[in-house]
């Protein structure tokens, strides 16, 4: 039975998105900023416009709805998607601002992939685009892989009740028993890295020819992309804009980095390294990458594109850990997937798309835990089968801690697959009503509700419509992993039932 | 005298063909990115002319260079040697619109020196049209509406802490 909300329920609900809403326009002082120091005043007035209208929604919220109570598992939910939404739509401002968008739709669209860390993107002329606007895209994919509600804990929000918020973006590891201080712990591997990537990088581009003042924008928002596992980049030709291996080898690390789940990065950090080989995180995406890699070698074998083993490896090296990562970073060109890679190689990036990286990590997709779990579930079936009727078989699996594998940890996992299969296969049905092919659409539709950003030629400005809504949808579901998408559709009937009822009784 | 001015024209017309024909064999019609993306295994090895606008900066690195030309559909990276590199004026970005460049080289699908990457290795490059800066001027209209919406905000604000503050105290 859903739960009757009442009028504190949603005031609980304003309050706090009101507060997210205020965090998220304060934000846009860093584009500001890049705007007084490049020059670029027209953009400032864009991003200050936005920047008040984040304020006056937010403060109108928070005027309405004035007094928060402790938060419901719920409530927390339908917070994060609610909030998820309508961040959507004021990151969009800007953009759309910019001249460099066709419509606001395609502006929300890139606005929720920054968000989402996919990276697909609508924009026109990438290659003329401002710092300022740069900045912001690579800001909001920052916030995005890191978790909005996970900075709102960190700096904006205390009480009790905060998990749900946790759990509803998608996250449910507890690196400390505290979700606060889980999320400190985050954000202080996060800038670690930040720090050390950036540098590198930064050296990387000098080096290439890049000049200094450019190199370091480019680092920036590089790392930030690889790490938060989203396909942006700062130009139209991706990572061949570089023509160069170190940069290849540079973002596949971060890439690899970003998709590791945090809880092992801290246990790395505390001296556990046991848990790179202990961890069913870990074997299963060591194992699907082989799986995927073997197949992307054999479609590339058959296309006989690539003259030496040199570039062969490489090529399908880097994309498979692109997509697999739920990066999105490419060295070849969309329409070249088909052209050049062929249907197997095709299907092998759709498998890694389709799984990705690990849980509790800036990646997207059904993740090689649940994989893992759905091995181990089917292995303890299969020895159920094989012994007589009294025996109990009980299957273990190592994630940071050994657990039982229970039958409501499998019946989850299976939920969640299913949700991710249904996401795939709704973006694959609407691109075939379009008349795409089976293959394009399907490629596109689970790079979209994986989070992975690579496309084979679909996603552009001038597909329809539905199409790019459908792609929205996928994107906002697959990035919060569907639990408080349920949470806010059944706030939403339980409340339209009782205002419905009330109705009712007036009458 | 009929047949001398015949003959006369006879020779303008070869003239003519024979300068037709030079200018077409120097200046052939480029090939748009996207057709060299698409047809990329008819074009393979092959010599092609590529124009469009160099953008984001030119890579130098020893005594090669790198450079993305764009056509307004894809970029395509050219590689090229310094000794033959033009001196380009302007990088297409925010604040400038790149110098148009004629590109001829060799055009590879999966470029076997550069990891497999489809670009154009260039004999000749030249510059056909200079680019120039783009100015922003400050749009007053929307300078005016955040003016607006600034006051809109203070309003909002200091109405929810005056609420706030009596909430608090009550």
């Amino acid at each position: 039975m859903i739960p009757k909300p009442t009028l504190q329920d949603i005031k609980t609900i304003g309050y706090y998105s009101g507060r997210l809403i205020v965090g998220y326009g304060l934000l846009m002082i860093i584009p500001i900023a890049v705007s007084f120091l490049m020059n670029e005043y027209n953009e400032g007035i864009n991003f200050f416009i936005s920047f008040l209208c984040c304020m006056i929604i937010g403060y109108i919220l928070l005027l309405i709805c004035p007094v928060p109570t402790d938060l419901s598992w719920i409530e927390g939910m339908v917070i994060a998607s609610v909030s998820w939404i309508l961040t959507m739509f004021l990151g969009a401002i800007p953009l759309f601002m910019s001249g460099h968008f066709i419509s606001y739709t395609d502006a929300c669209f890139d606005a929720m992939s920054g968000l989402a860390t996919v990276g697909l993107s609508l924009i026109q002329d990438l290659d003329h685009i401002s710092y300022t606007v740069n900045m912001w895209r690579f800001t909001i994919t920052f916030i995005g892989g890191q978790g909005m509600i996970l900075i709102a804990l960190t700096l904006l929000i205390r009480t009790s009740g905060v998990y749900g918020m946790y759990v509803g973006e998608g996250r449910e590891d507890r690196i400390l028993p505290n979700i606060v201080q889980t999320a400190r712990i985050i954000w202080a591997i996060s800038l670690s890295y930040f720090c050390l990537g950036t540098l590198v990088l930064w050296f990387a581009y000098v080096n290439i020819g890049l000049p200094k003042l450019e190199a370091f924008w480019h680092s920036m928002w590089l790392y930030i992309s690889s790490w938060a596992t989203c396909g942006f980049a700062p130009q139209s030709m991706s990572l061949l804009y570089y023509h160069s291996l170190t940069i290849e080898i540079i973002t596949a690390v971060v890439i690899i980095l970003g998709v590791m789940n945090f809880s092992i990065h801290y246990a790395l950090f505390t001296g556990n390294r046991k848990e790179i080989y202990k961890n069913i995180e870990i074997i299963s995406f060591i194992s699907i990458f082989l799986i995927v890699f073997f197949i992307v070698i054999n479609g590339l074998v058959q296309q006989q594109v690539y003259s030496n083993f040199t570039t062969f490896f490489r090529k399908a090296l880097y994309l498979v850990i692109s997509a697999l990562g739920t990066a999105g970073h490419s060295t070849i060109y969309p329409q070249q997937f088909l052209t050049d890679w062929g249907p197997l190689a095709m299907i092998g990036l759709i498998i890694a798309m389709g799984i990705g990286g690990n849980s509790g990590s800036t990646s997207g997709a059904i993740k090689s835990l649940r994989i893992g779990i759905l091995f181990k579930g089917m292995l303890q079936d299969i020895k159920s089968l094989s012994l007589p009727k009294s025996a109990v078989v009980k299957e273990k699996f190592h994630h940071i801690k050994d657990i039982v594998l229970e039958d409501k940890i499998v019946r989850s996992t299976m939920f969640i697959i299913f949700c991710f299969l249904f996401s795939y296969g709704l973006g694959t049905f609407v691109g075939v009503i379009y008349d795409y092919p089976l293959l394009d659409a399907l490629f596109d539709s689970v790079s979209t509700g994986s989070g992975t950003g690579l496309s084979c030629g679909i996603v552009s400005p001038q597909m329809p419509f539905l199409l790019k809504i459908t792609y929205i949808f996928e994107m906002w579901a697959g990035r919060l992993e569907f639990m408080s998408i349920f949470a806010l559709i059944s706030f939403v009937i339980s409340t339209t039932q009782l205002w419905s009822s009330k109705k009712r009784v007036i009458r | 005298m009929n047949q001398s001015k015949i003959q006369n024209q006879f020779k303008i017309f070869v003239f003519f063909m024979f300068f037709v024909v030079i200018k077409n064999l120097v200046y052939a019609s480029p090939i748009s990115s996207t057709e060299l993306i698409k047809k990329a295994k008819e074009y393979d090895g092959k010599m092609v002319y590529y124009e469009g606008e160099v953008v984001g900066s030119v890579m130098k690195r020893g005594n090669i260079a790198w450079l993305n030309i764009s056509d307004g559909n894809f970029a395509i990276g050219v590689f090229v040697q310094i000794s033959q590199l033009p001196k380009i004026t302007y990088h297409g970005c925010y604040k400038a619109i790149g110098d148009r460049i004629m590109v001829k080289g060799i055009f590879h699908r999966a470029c076997p020196n550069h990891g497999g990457e489809l670009d154009i290795h260039a004999t000749s490059l030249e510059i056909i049209k200079p680019g120039n800066l783009v100015k922003h001027p400050i749009n007053l209209v929307r300078v005016r509406i955040s003016l607006l919406l600034s006051l809109i905000a203070l309003v909002i604000i200091i109405t929810h802490f005056i609420t706030k503050t009596k909430f608090d105290k009550g």
